[in-house]
């Protein structure tokens, strides 16, 4: 699978150098390889389907204008992460600039808007732990959602976030311990 | 993705029972996504991707910043101001200069030639205990001999200038002294 997938990245890149009709057809094929992985990834820290849909989208408009400036170092998804990443933290300040602290300490605003939202569907456990998750930093929240949700081992997540493994063991710790505490203070 | 399959994260989760139970009951989060959603999304992206990019605005050259700051300081309003104060600095400014005119010492417009040798005579006759005695003798040298002769003889103080004492005051102002000193104190002082 793993040489699978370096084959279409190959295939992808190689349309993309040609130009033309030739790019857009190399950029079709990387929005069908990983659109859905990186929706997923951003979805899981704005949590908001239209906030996520925005994001990704300009996400892919600027890989779109700037593929020529991948070089080829790390693995094409790895670079569309880290793109996809840094898109999601820069939207998630801008709206903490935007929105004011609530006075009460009860439940989230992002916990009201999603039970309101049709594109969720959970359980009263899930938004606990979606709610949990927010509380998170952003580095934090991104190694647990790759270990919790993914089951990306260790070593695949060094190569994606540039960190040693014992450093991300100890994040991902860190982070399920927040999270169970989170969870044991709720119910 | 749906179960647990890697043992290690098992293990991980061991000791937080909410964590484990929720991924084996639960493994999603219950986000969904609107159907069709990927199907779409590429032409959508490309759509957006194709469309100008706006440019930004070019930044103006100092000179042009320049020559607006000017301008707009030709504007009605501003060139009243501006001129309000001009005139006020070239007002203040003849103002002070005048006044500096009026209060200026009249020593520079008299001219040495216009004083009498009498007049000179007067004041350095008044004045001549205000001068070092060096200093006028050689000054004055053999023209002035009344001059030299004069801050030699006479003494600085006229001599009816204080009122003389009478004598017998004197006398029983020492007699008053000595009746006041102690014997002690005059042996001491001898």
């Amino acid at each position: 699978m793993v040489q699978n997938s370096e084959i279409v990245d190959e295939r992808i890149l190689s349309l993309l150098r040609e130009g033309g009709s030739q790019a857009d057809r190399g950029f079709r094929l990387l929005m069908e390889s990983y659109q859905e992985r990186l929706y997923w990834q951003v979805r899981r820290m704005v949590f908001d389907h239209e906030d996520a849909n925005d994001v990704l989208q300009n996400c892919f408009v600027k890989i779109y204008r700037s593929h020529h400036t991948f070089e080829g170092k790390s693995k094409l998804f790895t670079w569309l992460y880290r793109i996809a990443t840094n898109e999601a933290i820069t939207f998630l300040n801008k709206k903490k600039q935007r929105m004011s602290t609530p006075l009460d300490a009860g439940e989230s605003p992002m916990a009201n808007s999603l039970r309101a939202d049709e594109h969720f569907d959970g359980d009263a456990a899930q938004l606990k732990l979606l709610a949990a998750i927010e509380t998170l930093p952003d580095k934090q929240r991104q190694v647990f959602n790759l270990r919790y949700f993914d089951e990306m081992s260790y070593a695949e997540m060094s190569e994606l976030l540039g960190t040693s493994e014992g450093a991300l063991k100890a994040s991902f710790h860190h982070a399920a311990k927040k999270i169970e505490g989170y969870l044991v203070n709720c119910d | 993705m749906s179960s647990m399959n890697d043992k290690e994260l098992r293990d991980e989760l061991g000791e937080l029972p909410f964590l484990k139970k929720m991924k084996e009951q639960s493994p999603q989060t219950g986000l969904q996504v609107p159907k069709n959603y990927f199907k779409h999304l590429p032409d959508e992206v490309l759509r957006k991707a194709k469309e100008p990019v706006p440019q930004p605005l070019p930044q103006p050259s100092w000179m042009e910043r320049a020559g607006e700051f000017f301008a707009g300081l030709l504007q009605p309003r501003y060139a009243m101001a501006f001129a309000s104060v001009l005139a006020l600095v070239v007002a203040g400014i003849w103002f002070i200069g005048k006044s500096d005119r009026e209060t200026a010492p009249p020593i520079a417009a008299v001219s040495l030639n216009d004083i009498s040798d009498e007049e000179l005579f007067a004041y350095v006759s008044e004045n001549i205990s205000d001068f070092d005695h060096d200093l006028v003798l050689e000054t004055a040298g053999p023209e002035l001999p009344e001059i030299k002769t004069q801050s030699k003889t006479k003494p600085s103080l006229p001599k009816t200038a204080a009122p003389k004492p009478e004598v017998e005051e004197m006398e029983e102002y020492i007699d008053d002294v000595i009746d006041e000193i102690n014997v002690e104190d005059l042996e001491e002082l001898l």
